[in-house]
């Protein structure tokens, strides 16, 4: 049984799907070439690896900005007067 | 009129358990949008305040979150009374062409691993400051909420495509004020001008 050939794919393609297949919003096929071409392309691995970590970097930096307890207690003060603490 | 008259109020520990769990999520949704903490914890306040009100139009067994983030935007633009359309400028092309520029311009310049490397905090606050809040949205909704493009998109009311096109120019944005920041606090080594360091493209 002969192993299925993944079909090369350019660098231009790689880089211009290179967010959509970090994002995995590509089809599996794709995503399985453009895996291949990694495996095989420093290049495109060094840009891949680069946009990776941007993309762990945001996702970091922006989840740390989130609502403090003061701010839930305000907001739970605000419903209260809406019948938030009352049985339903 | 009375708010409260008109509508089904869920239990407080429905309330807590559906939607107050999603509070850190709007909060830093609004403060996104808002560029402002207190703007932000303002949206974020009379976003529980309308579901809570509304509740009659929540779905039960629905995505919450999608729900509160769409309250949250509705009444953020709302606030805004834009009159502004967006001129769209997106053009996927020039963004492609433009992140493999900015990668390789990175890369001469030994900033390669720069976003593993410094306190990014400060440059990536100015970059978001810097950019209309409908290319914050995307990022906040994809890269911090795990959106997928199409929930993103049902979210924002805008085409995927769009989606798209915004999250990669906003990417870029930032990532230029992440590399422009490194350069002025000195990371950089000049760019190579000499040949050697081209790219063989296969």
């Amino acid at each position: 049984m002969t192993p299925p050939v993944v079909e090369h794919i350019p660098c231009e393609h790689v880089i211009r799907s290179v967010w959509d297949y970090l994002d995995d919003e590509i089809d599996a096929e794709r995503r399985e070439r453009i895996r291949h071409h990694l495996e095989l392309c420093d290049h495109c691995r060094d840009q891949y690896t680069f946009e990776g970590a941007f993309l762990r970097s945001v996702s970091r930096l922006l989840d740390g900005d989130a609502g403090d307890e003061s701010l839930r207690d305000r907001i739970e003060a605000a419903l209260v007067k809406h019948g938030f603490d009352k049985p339903a | 009129m009375d708010l409260a008259e008109n509508h089904v109020q869920p239990s407080e520990e429905e309330f807590r358990a559906e939607a107050l769990r999603w509070l850190p999520n709007v909060a830093r949704y609004a403060r996104l949008l808002t560029r402002d903490k207190s703007d932000a914890d303002d949206l974020a306040q009379e976003t529980f305040l309308r579901a809570y009100l509304n509740w009659r139009t929540f779905r039960p067994g629905s995505d919450c979150r999608k729900w509160l983030f769409t309250i949250c935007r509705h009444l953020f633009l709302r606030t805004q009374q834009r009159a502004r359309r967006i001129v769209s400028v997106d053009d996927p092309e020039t963004d492609v062409q433009g992140t493999a520029e900015l990668y390789w311009d990175a890369a001469a310049s030994g900033l390669e691993h720069l976003f593993d490397r410094i306190d990014l905090g400060p440059a990536f606050e100015r970059g978001l400051r810097g950019m209309e809040p409908e290319y914050r949205e995307v990022v906040m909704l994809v890269d911090v909420e795990d959106y997928t493009y199409a929930d993103a998109a049902e979210t924002l009311g805008i085409p995927v495509g769009t989606v798209r096109s915004r999250l990669f120019r906003a990417r870029r944005l930032l990532q230029q004020t992440l590399i422009e920041h490194a350069r002025d606090i000195g990371l950089a080594r000049p760019p190579v001008t000499q040949g050697g360091d081209e790219r063989v493209l296969t």
